[in-house]
């Protein structure tokens, strides 16, 4: 079971800076191959499935894992004051290896399967691009 | 000396008498004395007699192949030999005929034979160790290398009594002789000290008054080792603890001794006619009484205890008789309790047949079954339980013991999962019982209901306030449960199984109403060209209006990617009805949308759609809030009208960036538990401190620490439904709390100033209101949420504003959109639509009209009954 750590939000201070020698990275050609290493290592890092979409890592280096949140009959969230922070996981370029890093441990996990490049210059703007605004 | 016609069954008589004179002159005489002085002729010899050696049993445990020689003590103590036998397998020699003159007192020996073969049986739990250190188990035989002893004091033809030789008895028999020797009076005296040592000593295990009798030879022995003997139906209780305190005292004893255990015990009789208490009862060794107490108490309890002896020992004990309600219960009550302790530093243990923590005293004093660990059938042992007689109470009221004290004890433990033990619904409901009285906001607004009255769901129910609001709704309306493992699940953010299109209940009971709220961007529905104001007519043929809920919720809340259905759509505007089929997608929701700059001749005005406080939004608003800055709008309209809540963070960030950096740092939302935890958070544990107006980004999708773009605002317009909700309500409460006003366009809020730490027990994660956000100036009673002004009946606080039905004739984001039109409107001349001038608003073309009203919007892709 996956415990949420009822961090700090300054304890997340650090969670989104790349390593020295690493650069922020996102997944080029998405592939079934690539997707399965992607949902392993979450499910390695958080110990359970996680829902994850095929576009994961391909536009953000962020992956960002939160309750599946339920919500009421009427369309409200079943906790609408969360005081917890979510699961981020971060992909980087270490040399020639995509590595998925999981901010809250630090531990590493390679993506044998997934060819990255760097991302986008401009760390704010790393995120997936808002449509239809 | 050899046996001599060793007959059977008593069926033959052996003559002994010539050679066992001719022994005893010899004896007598000393053949190496000077010549007496002549005598009288002696008197002729008596003529013999024929008279019955007593049958009997020799224990120390139980002993085999002992010699057992029985003599004849004469007035002088001279001792002469009489017969000779040996004890079968368990120890037991059998009655016999002898001739002999000899009517006195008899000596039964029993003690190791020429052939070393002689064995007894280690009858302590913990194993013996004999002189030779010479260790055996439990049932296992050791040397015998004691004497036993027991005295008869008169032999005659008629048939004695058995005869048992014993510690106890050895014992007796060396008091006897320091009384003056083995005379039928010393003999008596020395049966009777030893029966009144046995009765003090056990008294004080057992605290009643037992009566051993006059004679100790009398108690007949048990064999603790033999599991039928324990249960012969023939032995008494008094032989049973004799046989215990026997072992352990010879436990006790022997294997420290350098000596013969049994010498010891008898050398400490023999002194003062007591056992020994306090005492050294040989050079180096001393016995305490406490500790033989100690020591045979702690074998009945564990003769009792053992699961493989237990029925057994509890039929000796009569506590099957005790079940049956007959007078054995008196016997088991006498036999099996309390001792306090003979010393302050000893404290016996209550024997617990039932293992439910009452010794079994308590249980027949208090009127329970001390053969059932829940007298009342309320699944609450009795130990545990303050009512054990009363099947309807198991607690005292206004007494909580810990929730941890419960935690986990499951009626259906979950295979495989480690923290769940096997316990009743009483006790998942004392879990409850406990842990909402420690951390519900209203602990004490809880009726104190017994866990044994409902099962766990009702009970969880009842585990709230009923108070009401001002307007009359229940205070909490937030008390609810989910399946531990779905709380559990976990996505990417926004990211879920669904057409991407949410859905409005316009009229969730027959004939119902739903229509599109918004779509997804690259969704199924989008793709399909579904947009805001779409009827559902029909899905899977069902219709929506009076349709199968089963067939609809399987249609409109596909669980995985991959579903395909078929839907009939009224599009708005559109003249017929159209059939779209959708095939369900791994969708990313998209929390920002709609974030436009409308210029208007009062300048320009921001825009945008928030629909969640999920962690994806923290970048798509600092983006469109950047956007809004670059413009300098003059006004914001933020849109909540969906918005159910979230990030407490991100409402914090959305307030500091409509009120600027005077803002930064002050109190956005306070958290305040019950009043038993003023200081701290009792979740988390730390110190309680306000959540402040975050000035920077905190990380959730973009790097923490960067300042967050300001609007500088004196007021904001929010567009709100019953749909807006916590985190969203605090953006306004927490604005408001700072005098930056706000204006509300739209519907009251749902009231949630509250909210909680989920806790699993079980398989079931309860929600139970724990704090409530304040904002700056303290205020947080918004339970009826907040109402426009001019609300016809306002329930919750009353907000400037206007009130506006949702308006599904229009995008959101339109200016003619209802709700983004009042606000304009407002912005100018602070006036509001009249309902006339919301009937206009509502869109000509086509065969359907668009409602202006306040709508619901079911998210969820799993809850029941949703339609």
């Amino acid at each position: 079971m996956v415990k949420w750590a009822h961090v700090a939000w300054l304890a997340l201070a650090s969670a989104l800076a790349a390593a020295p020698d690493s650069a922020p990275a996102v997944v080029m050609d998405s592939s079934p191959a690539s997707r399965t290493d992607i949902q392993q290592a979450v499910t390695n890092a958080l110990g359970k499935e996680v829902l994850i979409a095929d576009d994961a890592l391909t536009t953000s280096s962020l992956l960002i894992i939160e309750r599946h949140t339920p919500r009421t009959i009427e369309g409200r969230i079943a906790s609408g004051r969360i005081l917890d922070a979510p699961e981020v996981f971060q992909l980087v370029l270490e040399k020639d290896r995509c590595v998925l890093v999981h901010r809250r441990t630090d531990v590493a996990y390679p993506l044998e399967n997934a060819r990255c490049r760097a991302a986008s210059p401009a760390p704010d703007r790393d995120a997936s691009s808002n449509q239809n605004r | 000396m050899p046996w001599i016609a060793g007959m059977r069954n008593g069926t033959a008589t052996t003559v002994l008498a010539p050679m066992l004179a001719l022994l005893a002159g010899a004896c007598g005489g000393g053949g190496s004395s000077p010549a007496p002085p002549p005598a009288p002729p002696p008197p002729p010899p008596p003529a013999p007699t024929t008279i019955d050696v007593p049958a009997g049993r020799a224990a120390l445990g139980p002993i085999s192949a002992g010699e057992v020689r029985f003599l004849a003590v004469a007035t002088g103590g001279e001792e002469t030999e009489l017969a000779v036998a040996a004890t079968g397998d368990d120890g037991r020699f059998a009655q016999r005929e002898v001739e002999t003159e000899h009517t006195g007192p008899l000596r039964i020996n029993v003690g190791p034979n020429d052939e070393g073969t002689s064995r007894y049986l280690c009858d302590l739990l913990d194993g013996c160790v004999d002189a030779d250190g010479v260790r055996a188990e439990f049932g296992e035989t050791l040397p015998l290398s004691s004497t036993l002893s027991a005295a008869v004091p008169s032999t005659s033809s008629d048939t004695p009594d058995p005869v048992n030789v014993t510690p106890f008895t050895t014992a007796a028999v060396e008091r006897a002789i320091v009384l003056g020797g083995l005379t039928a009076a010393n003999i008596n005296e020395a049966k009777r000290e030893m029966a009144e040592a046995l009765e003090q000593i056990l008294s004080q295990i057992t605290q009643r008054d037992l009566d051993l009798g006059e004679d100790p030879a009398a108690i007949a022995i048990v064999d603790l080792t033999d599991a039928a003997d324990r249960i012969a139906a023939d032995h008494t209780d008094v032989e049973f603890l004799v046989a215990i305190l026997n072992a352990s005292l010879l436990g006790l004893i022997g294997p420290d001794a350098d000596d013969d255990a049994v010498q010891l015990l008898a050398a400490a009789f023999a002194e003062s006619g007591a056992l020994p208490e306090n005492d050294t009862v040989a050079d180096d060794q001393a016995v305490d009484v406490a500790d033989l107490l100690r020591v045979a108490t702690g074998e009945l309890e564990s003769l009792l205890a053992d699961s493989g002896r237990r029925e057994h020992v509890r039929q000796l004990l009569g506590l099957a008789d005790a079940a049956a309600g007959d007078a054995m219960v008196d016997r088991m009550h006498d036999l099996v309790v309390t001792y306090e302790g003979v010393t302050d530093t000893v404290e016996l243990e209550q024997v617990d047949s039932d293992g439910d923590g009452l010794s079994n005293l308590t249980e027949i004093e208090d009127g329970l079954d001390p053969q059932n660990s829940d007298s009342d059938g309320d699944t609450v042992a009795d130990g545990s339980d303050p009512f054990p007689l009363d099947g309807t109470r198991t607690v005292e009221p206004d007494v909580f013991p810990p929730a941890r004290d419960y935690a986990g004890l499951c009626a259906n433990p979950r295979p495989g999962e480690p923290g769940d033990r096997l316990g009743t619904f009483v006790d998942e409901n004392n879990w409850l019982r406990s842990w909402s009285n420690n951390l519900y906001l209203w602990y004490d607004e809880i009726v104190d209901v017994d866990p044994v009255m409902h099962p766990t769901p009702r009970y969880f129910d009842l585990m709230k306030t009923f108070a009401t609001t001002p307007s009359g709704a229940d205070r909490d309306r937030f008390h609810f449960t989910y399946p531990t493992e779905v709380w559990e699940q976990l996505s990417q953010s926004g990211v879920s199984a669904g057409y991407g299109m949410a859905l409005a209940a316009l009229a969730r009971r027959p004939p119902r109403d739903y229509r599109i709220a918004y779509v997804e961007p690259n969704s199924p529905a989008s793709r399909a060209n579904l947009s805001r104001g779409a009827r559902l007519l029909a899905a899977d043929g069902a219709s929506v209006a009076y349709g199968s809920a089963a067939v609809l919720n399987a249609a409109f809340f596909p669980d995985d990617a991959g579903e395909t259905h078929e839907f009939r759509i009224q599009d708005l505007g559109a003249s017929e009805p159209r059939t779209v089929s959708l095939t369900s997608a791994i969708i990313t929701s998209d929390p920002v949308q709609n974030d436009r700059v409308m210029e208007t001749d009062s300048g320009p005005v921001g825009y945008m759609v928030f629909n969640d406080h999920i962690a994806t939004a923290e970048r798509e608003l600092v983006d469109a809030m950047t956007e809004f800055e670059r413009a300098g709008i003059d006004d914001l309209v933020l849109d909540l009208r969906y918005n159910g809540g979230g990030y407490l963070a991100i409402a914090s960030q959305v307030a500091y960036m409509i009120a600027g950096p005077s803002s930064a740092g002050r109190t956005f939302d306070e958290l305040r538990f019950n009043d038993k935890h003023r200081t701290f958070n009792p979740v988390t544990g730390r110190v309680l401190a306000p959540v402040p107006f975050y000035n920077s980004t905190v990380g959730l999708s973009v790097p923490s620490g960067r300042a967050l773009p300001s609007l500088d605002l004196s007021r904001v317009f929010v567009l709100t439904s019953g749909g807006t909700c916590s985190a969203s309500e605090s953006i306004m409460n927490g604005l408001r709390g700072i005098d930056l006003e706000v204006i509300q366009i739209g519907t009251t809020t749902c009231g949630k100033p509250y909210g909680f730490y989920p806790a699993d027990n079980c398989g079931t994660t309860y929600f139970s209101i724990q704090f409530q956000g304040v904002n700056a100036k303290g205020f947080g009673d918004y339970p009826d949420g907040f109402s426009p002004q001019n609300t016809a009946r306002p329930e919750g606080v009353s907000v400037p504003g206007c009130v506006v039905g949702d308006d599904f004739g229009h995008a959101l984001g339109d200016v003619d959109e209802a709700r983004l039109k009042a606000a304009l409107q407002y912005r100018i001349d602070e006036s509001c639509p009249s309902p006339a001038a919301l009937r206009s608003a509502r869109p000509t073309g086509g065969s359907q009209l668009s409602p202006v009203v306040d709508a619901i919007v079911p998210k969820s892709i799993w809850l029941q009954n949703r339609w």
